[in-house]
Parts: C-alpha cells; sequence; structure tokens
C-alpha cells in the first residue's frame, strides 16, 4: 500500500539495514568480550582450584582456605563484570525493538492508510537523519555550552575539570535525539567516539584517542591490510620531529615504523630524510655552509638511509627483494626535488588526511556508510524536486503602490518550492534536474496580452481579493497581473490548450 | 505484515523472549556463577568448621574426618567442572545466537549500500547551508519541546546548543509558545490568538468541552456548549458545524464513561493552528529540509533501481543534468512550478528553450518552432490540430502558478 509513492516497509527495512546492523554487531562484540572473560577467569579459577587441591593433599589447611577465599572472590568479580555484559546486552536489545516496532508503525499506518500519520512518521524520521549528522559533526562539549554567560575563564577550568569524567560529554546531535524522544533510534554512541578521536586529531593534533582505538582494534585493521596504523605512526613521527624532539622521533621510528619497510618503503626514507631536511635547514639558518648536503644523496638507497640514521644495516639485503618495485624506480630518479614533498608531510592537511582514513576504517568496521545518510537524502531529493523554473526567480515589477508590490510578493507570486529556499537554492546548482514526462500545469489556463498564462480562476480570485483589501481598483470584468502588475479586462482572457 | 518485517519481528522475538525470563545464554552464565559461588561458600565453611573440630588435622590418618575432607573436596572440584564446562557453553551459545541472527534475519534485509546512490555529491561548502536549513527544521517542529519558554531564552538555547541563527528562530517563538500551551492542556493563548469565527476557533470550543467531558463535568461541559456554540453559528452562519457537535452531546446524554478522543482533537487544534499560523507569517507549512528529505525517500527506490541498471549498461548518469527516470512525487511536493513538457520534443521546457503559443492556442517549444518552421523561412501545420501557422504569428509565453 503507497500513500505518497513512498516505498515498501521492506525498501525501508533495507534502507535502514544500518540501525539493525550495527546494534547485533555489538551485541556480537559483547558476546565475544564475554567469552574472552570466561576463558581467562576459568583458566585462573582451575589454577586455584589445581592448588586447593595440592594444600588440600598436603594437609595445608590453612593455605587451602586461603586460596578458596581468592577462588570466592575472583568468581564474585566475574560475577559483576557479567552483570554489566547482560546491562550492555539487554540495552541493545531493546534497541532493536524501538526500531522493529517504529517500522512496525510504519506498517500500521499503511494499511489504515493514514496519511496524515505517515507524513508525520517521516518528520521523526528526518529527524532521526539530522541527530546522526548533528551527533557526527557537532562539538563534544556542547553541555558545556548552556552556561555560555559565564566568562570563558571559569569555562575553561570546567571543561578541565569535567574532562576528568564527572559529567559526560553531550553534543548537540543527542541532546536533540532526546528531545525528540528518538534517542533509542540511532548508535549515537558509535558516532561520538568517531567524532570524538575525529575531533582530537583536526582540532587539536592529538594522536592518543586515535593510537588506543588501532589498539583495540588491530586485528581487524591487520585483517583488512589497512594502512591506518602506518600513516598514524607516520604522524607521531612528523609531529616529534616538528617539535625538535629528534630522540622521541627516532625511537617512535625504531619501536613503531621500522616494521613497516617492506610496505612502505618509499614514506620511510622520505620520513628519514625529513629529519635531515629540517636538521640542516634549521643549520642554514645559523651558518651558510650546509655540512650534511653530500650525506643527504646517500639516503636514496635503502641501506644508506639505514646506516645514516640507525648506525645499522636495513632489515632486509636488497637482494631479497624480487623485482625492483616501482617506488624503487621512483626513488632513483627522484634526486634532491623533495624540498616541496617535504613540506607537504609537514602540512597540516595530512591530519585531514588521517581523519578521513580513520573515518572509512571505523565506519567500514560497523557497516555504517561513509557519507552521512542525511547528506545521501538530499542529494537525492534535490535533484527529484529540481525544475527548470528553480533558482530563477520571477521577474516581477513593482508598481508605485508599495502596499500592493509588496502583497503580491509576499503571498502571490513567492514559491515554497524547497529546492528555491534560502538554504537548498545554495546548494542545488550542479544537482542534475528532475525528469518529468507529463506537463504539471493547472486548470482552465488563459494567456494575457502580455504572453502570462494563469489558472483563471485564480486570476478571478486574486482580483477578488485585492479590490476586497483595497490593495488595487479594479472594475467588475477587470484582473491584476501580478507579475507586471497591469491591469486587464475578463475578456481578454485567451484560453489556451497546453497539452 | 511485510515479509522481512515479520522475519524480523519473530526472529527478534526468540532472541528478547530468552532474554526477559532470565533465559538469556549470558543470564544463565551469570545464574550458574552466582550459584557456583554460593556453594564454594557454603562448603568453604563446612571444612573451615570441621578443621576447628577437636582432633582434627592430628591424626592425617583418622578414617572419618579424612574420608569427610575428601568427600567435600571431591565435591568441590565437581562444582567446578561442572561450572567450568557450562559457563564456557553458555558463552559460546550467546555468540553462537547473535551469528545466527545476522545470517537469518540481517543478510535478508541488505541489499545495497547508501553510497551507491550518492552519485551526485554535495558540493564541499554544503555543510554551512545544510546547517542552516537544519536550523529551520528545529526552530518549525521541535522549539515547543526545547527546556526553556521565555521568548529570549528560547532564541539563545537554540543559538547555543544548535547554532540556530535568531533571525530564523525569532519567527517561530510565539507559534511554539502557544504550541507548548496546547499540549500541555492550555487553549487560551490559541483562543486569544485565533480570528474570530474561524474553524480554528471552533475546534478549540469542541476540545474545551472535551476537556470538561473528560473531567467527568457534564453539567459544565453542557453549560459551556450552550453559551459558546450557539452564539458561534450565528455569528459565522456555519449551521452545518452542529453535526460535530451532536456526537458530543449524545455522549453526555447516554454514555455514563467519556470516550471522546481528546487526544485526536488536540493534535487537530494543533495542526489546524500552525497552519493559520503559518500562512499568516509567510513561513512554509513544511520545512524545506523535511520535504527535501521526504523527496528522497521516495526517490531513493528509482536511484537504487537505476543503480543496477546502470551497472548492466556502463551507463553513466552524473554526465547529465537530468535524471534518466522520472519519479512520482505526491501533490504537495510537486506544483512549486509549472512544468511544461513540449509534445513535439517531448523534452521540457527551458529558459533557453521556452514554450510559443502557436494562433490556434497550442503551445510547443521554441526549437520545435524554430525546426517546424525551417528557422521561420516556411509556414507548417500545428501538430495538434490542422491549422497552419507562421512564425510571425506566433509569441513566447510564460507559465504561473498562482
Ligand atoms: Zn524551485
Ligand atoms: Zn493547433
Amino acid at each position: 500500500m503507497s500513500l505518497i509513492n513512498e516505498p515498501s516497509v521492506d525498501f525501508h527495512l533495507k534502507l535502514n539495514e544500518q540501525s539493525f546492523h550495527i546494534p547485533n554487531e555489538l551485541l556480537k562484540r559483547n558476546a565475544k568480550l564475554v567469552n574472552k572473560l570466561i576463558e581467562k577467569e576459568t583458566k585462573r579459577v582451575s589454577s586455584l582450584f589445581e592448588d586447593v587441591n595440592t594444600l588440600m593433599a598436603g594437609h595445608d589447611d590453612h593455605s587451602a582456605m586461603t586460596k578458596l577465599g581468592e577462588i570466592i572472590k575472583a568468581v564474585e568479580l566475574l560475577e559483576r563484570k557479567l552483570e554489566k555484559r547482560i546491562t550492555v546486552e539487554s540495552e541493545l536489545l531493546q534497541r532493536i525493538e524501538y526500531r522493529i516496532n517504529y517500522f512496525k508503525e510504519l506498517d500500521s499506518l499503511k494499511g489504515n492508510e493514514d496519511k496524515d500519520g505517515l507524513v508525520e512518521w517521516y518528520r521523526r524520521y528526518t529527524n532521526i537523519l539530522v541527530g546522526d549528522y548533528l551527533t557526527r559533526n557537532s562539538e563534544i562539549y556542547e553541555n558545556e555550552l548552556t552556561e555560555l554567560d559565564r566568562s570563558a575563564h571559569t569555562r575553561q577550568k570546567r571543561k578541565l575539570s569535567s574532562s576528568g569524567g564527572s559529567t559526560p560529554p553531550l553534543n548537540a546531535g543527542i541532546q536533540f535525539l532526546r528531545s525528540q524522544g528518538l534517542e533509542h533510534h540511532l548508535d549515537y554512541d558509535i558516532l561520538v567516539t568517531a567524532n570524538r578521536i575525529s575531533k582530537n586529531l583536526t582540532s587539536n593534533h592529538d594522536l592518543s584517542l586515535l593510537v588506543n582505538w588501532i589498539k583495540e582494534n588491530q586485528a581487524y585493521l591487520v585483517s583488512k591490510s589497512s594502512p591506518l596504523e602506518f600513516e598514524t605512526r607516520l604522524q607521531e613521527y612528523i609531529e616529534l620531529v616538528k617539535d625538535q624532539n629528534y630522540p622521541s622521533a627516532i625511537s617512535c621510528f625504531q619501536t613503531h615504523l621500522v616494521k613497516f619497510i617492506k610496505t612502505n618503503f618509499e614514506e620511510l626514507k622520505l620520513a628519514s630524510g625529513l629529519l635531515v631536511f629540517i636538521k640542516s635547514y634549521q643549520q642554514q639558518m645559523h651558518t651558510p655552509v650546509d655540512v650534511e648536503e653530500k650525506d643527504v644523496s646517500n639516503l636514496s638507497s635503502r641501506s644508506g638511509f639505514f646506516r645514516y640514521f640507525f648506525n645499522r644495516p636495513s632489515l632486509k639485503p636488497p637482494r631479497e627483494l624480487k623485482q625492483p618495485t616501482t617506488s624503487e624506480v621512483r626513488i632513483k630518479s627522484a634526486s634532491h626535488a623533495n624540498f616541496e614533498r617535504y613540506t607537504q608531510v609537514l602540512s597540516d592537511e595530512r591530519w585531514d588526511v588521517l581523519k578521513d582514513l580513520f573515518l572509512q576504517e571505523y565506519y567500514s568496521m560497523y557497516g555504517i556508510s561513509q557519507h552521512e545518510p542525511l547528506l545521501i537524502y538530499l542529494s537525492l531529493g534535490i535533484s527529484t524536486l529540481k525544475t527548470r523554473a528553480c533558482m530563477h526567480e520571477m521577474e516581477t515589477h513593482g508598481g508605485s503602490n508599495d502596499s500592493l508590490t509588496n502583497y503580491l510578493r509576499g503571498e502571490i507570486t513567492k514559491t515554497n518550492c524547497p529546492v528555491c529556499s534560502k538554504e537548498f537554492s545554495a546548494i542545488s546548482g550542479n544537482l542534475p534536474y528532475a525528469h518529468h514526462i507529463q506537463s504539471s500545469l493547472f486548470d482552465d489556463p488563459v494567456m494575457l496580452p502580455n504572453g502570462n498564462i494563469y489558472d483563471s480562476k485564480k486570476l478571478k480570485q486574486l482580483a477578488v481579493e485585492l479590490r476586497s483589501k483595497m490593495l488595487c481598483e479594479l472594475q467588475s470584468d477587470q484582473i491584476l497581473d501580478p507579475i507586471d502588475q497591469k491591469v486587464f479586462s475578463e475578456k481578454d482572457f485567451i484560453t489556451m490548450y497546453p497539452t | 505484515m511485510s515479509d522481512l518485517l515479520k522475519n524480523l519481528n519473530t526472529e527478534f522475538g526468540k532472541l528478547k523472549e530468552g532474554a526477559s525470563d532470565g533465559q538469556s545464554h549470558l543470564r544463565r552464565c551469570l545464574k550458574d556463577t552466582h550459584e557456583f559461588k554460593l556453594n564454594i561458600k557454603k562448603l568453604k565453611s563446612y571444612l573451615t568448621k570441621q578443621m576447628l573440630e577437636p582432633g582434627a588435622g592430628q591424626d592425617p590418618v583418622d578414617d572419618k574426618i579424612s574420608r569427610k575432607r575428601q568427600l567435600a573436596v571431591d565435591k568441590l572440584n565437581k562444582l567446578h567442572r561442572q561450572w567450568d564446562s557450562g559457563v564456557k557453553k553458555h558463552g559460546k551459545n550467546a555468540l553462537h545466537q547473535h551469528t545466527k541472527f545476522q545470517k537469518s534475519v540481517l543478510n535478508k534485509i541488505y541489499d545495497f549500500d547508501l553510497d551507491q546512490v550518492y552519485v551526485n555529491q554535495l558540493p564541499a561548502d554544503a555543510r554551512q547551508h545544510i546547517e542552516k536549513s537544519i536550523g529551520v527544521h528545529i526552530s518549525r517542529y521541535s522549539m515547543s519541546e526545547i527546556p526553556k519558554t521565555d521568548p529570549e531564552a528560547m532564541v539563545q538555547y537554540l543559538k547555543e546548543v544548535y547554532g540556530v541563527d535568531p533571525q530564523v528562530s525569532s519567527s517561530y517563538v510565539e507559534m511554539s509558545q502557544i504550541v507548548r500551551q496546547l499540549r500541555g492542556g492550555n487553549l487560551e493563548p490559541c483562543m486569544r490568538w485565533c480570528t474570530e469565527g474561524s474553524s480554528l476557533q471552533f475546534e478549540l470550543h469542541l476540545l474545551n468541552a472535551m476537556y470538561f467531558l473528560q473531567a467527568g463535568d457534564k453539567v459544565s461541559t453542557y453549560q459551556y456548549l450552550l453559551k459558546h456554540i450557539p452564539s458561534f453559528m450565528e455569528k459565522t452562519k456555519k449551521t452545518h458545524l452542529r453535526h460535530q457537535v451532536a456526537p458530543l452531546l449524545a455522549q453526555l446524554v447516554v454514555s455514563s464513561e467519556a470516550k471522546v478522543n481528546v487526544e485526536d482533537q488536540r493534535k487537530k487544534c494543533m495542526k489546524l493552528f500552525t497552519k493559520e499560523y503559518c500562512a499568516q507569517s509567510r513561513l512554509p507549512f513544511d520545512s524545506p529540509l523535511f520535504l527535501v528529505v521526504l523527496s528522497g525517500v521516495i526517490s531513493f527506490q528509482f536511484f537504487i533501481k537505476y543503480r543496477t541498471l546502470r551497472a548492466v549498461s556502463h551507463v553513466d548518469w552524473s554526465t547529465k543534468n537530468e535524471l534518466p527516470f522520472n519519479v512520482k512525487l505526491p501533490e504537495f511536493l510537486t506544483n512549486f512550478h509549472p512544468i511544461f513538457i513540449c509534445p513535439v520534443l517531448k523534452e521540457e521546457t527551458t529558459q533557453e528553450n521556452p514554450p510559443y503559443a502557436l494562433p490556434c492556442h497550442h503551445i510547443i517549444s521554441k526549437f520545435s518552432l524554430d525546426k517546424m518552421s525551417k528557422n521561420g523561412t516556411c509556414n507548417f501545420k500545428c501538430p495538434y490540430c490542422p491549422v497552419m501557422a507562421a512564425r510571425s504569428k506566433t509569441s513566447r509565453v510564460n507559465f504561473v502558478i498562482l
């Protein structure tokens, strides 16, 4: 049953597969955690039991009882941890239930042919999308803003103290969803985490949250051979170099980057060259002679740069490589034109690149679309609504009568077309137009001598209104063209036959 | 119920049922662990008691005592084994059930990724405009639900929390205040706002009477109706409205318990009011964001269908400036602009190719006109009637929707 040409319930479910996929994914994770927990604790308890048995056999009853006490404590701890997991489980199950009920509601609205109810349902649908957009994009500490009137200083203080974890940060998206009673319809925890980690990259240039996330999800990232870990550690290294913290930079290189030598040789070469680049650049500032110049050229070979920087041979001798890779060929041809590449590496844009890379991995891990669903719906919706007449404001000619002009512009010639609204006309320019196969005009089309074609009834109605509002003097058979404010007689009407 | 929804509902029911009566795998895990703990505690105190008994531990070969000890230890080990295998099994089952749910339910509703239809991406600077449209949307629908009631505080709140432009939100302040009161059961502000004799006023009177009836005060209901309705009908000459009052009166007399649907009537009043308010303040009744999203929902299936076709035929849609398919939208999402399809070219007229009227009052597009008149060099026959036309006798026309 389709009331406004809307898709079927089944299609809606497919459209919202994410909102069932994510909680189930989280349920799986929860169950996996439980399994890990059980595995760990049963092992521990088993070994404690072995101890108890040995002690009992050796008649050391007192120690055996102490061990038994330990067992009880361990089991109690497990109990508490399990309770937490069960709370998580029931919250997740509840999410799924809310969502199923939401689509059941759609099903019954369609069944009852309740058009008003359906439109209302879609308003909530839109609000969920708005909540999703806001959650992904808003600042994290929005709950601080309610006390904006206080000075920035105290706010800063509070911000610091609240980051201790006393009040959970609330962002605009969650606030909006809660005010609408829709918080169960969005997995905002997932989105807020993504937001927090990416904002920490782009606003604070801080890698710590990302590094933690990478550690937690190492298995997943490795399984799809993601470049995220390498890029993150490279960024860490670059920042240390920028800070002139060379010992830490070198240690970071050795602990975290060297293992990528096989896969990211060229970038690593660039990274180590960076150190020289910055150092020699600084020296140039002090002494005009570039002492390191001749050593830098050594860096174009793999063993060269390793020996130079870390005083040790490269991990694998070059002959172990099967064929010279394309990157190696490029290295040979690349000479001292590295300046530009170094500045690129040092550029802050890398933070955005890193953020995008992180979000890509993060979203695909949960099966979430890469783009905000709201943007996708808007792109589709604008194209479906956009006509050739959109964004061409009707050229009206105001006469000397201001109140008449205002009335006509405000009530008559103004369009409520959403694509023509201020906000959307600004972004609709490059999107395709809708495809129409049928004219969509009005009843009783009549042409005036100036070529404008109107619905004759509406034109007459307008004349009546203008007379009663005393906005315009018109005789009983006269009408006013609201576009050019010219007065015509009804006798001038020419009935048209647009097909 | 639709097939996929039915499947989802049934399979979820199974998950849920287990969880609710304490039978979920994780709950069983917990229950076993809890019982295990209690049992060890019991055994521990039993053993401790034994050790304190006179003679305990002094003679290790005392048969009776050592047998008791051994029994307790055996029991301890048995409990441990049972618990160990039990919780492991439950843990595995818990994981298994979600994997199964994935397979038997979720894989069936997975058909496409949303990203696949996002071919015509919005420009990078679109976000600021979208955020403005969100501001309009929130002001229009949600302002009556924010935790502030004072006009200035309301505007300020929306600005701080959602970044809404005060100019936008302030035009919705009065409306949201009245809606908030209406929702809370206070008709007074709306009554004051509405126009004398409007249908909104009538519906408000009805709602008020229903409140009296709901409170079980039949006398007041009757008096209220008597006081307001006849004079209303007299003033407005809308005597037909008495048909709407009749059921209410009937209920006053006949039924003892009030079964009028107050909630429906309240919703009706809120809708009528917002409609009138928006019209009077020249605000669109629905937010542009909502209308665009709704159009997006309706068109989604066409995009998905076309995506499949495109994959087969290797046509790229992003290069075209018109969608390759037609989406039928409901009436309230069309009719914003006139659409004229040239009957000859079967294409929509545009600024470059505007409509022209022939002397017979049929209309074709400029390109068709040029073609048929060989650029104005010869007369031609109207494609719809036998009348001959000359290029010089045609005139450009302009459709206007009022
Ligand atoms: Zn438009
Ligand atoms: Zn004709």
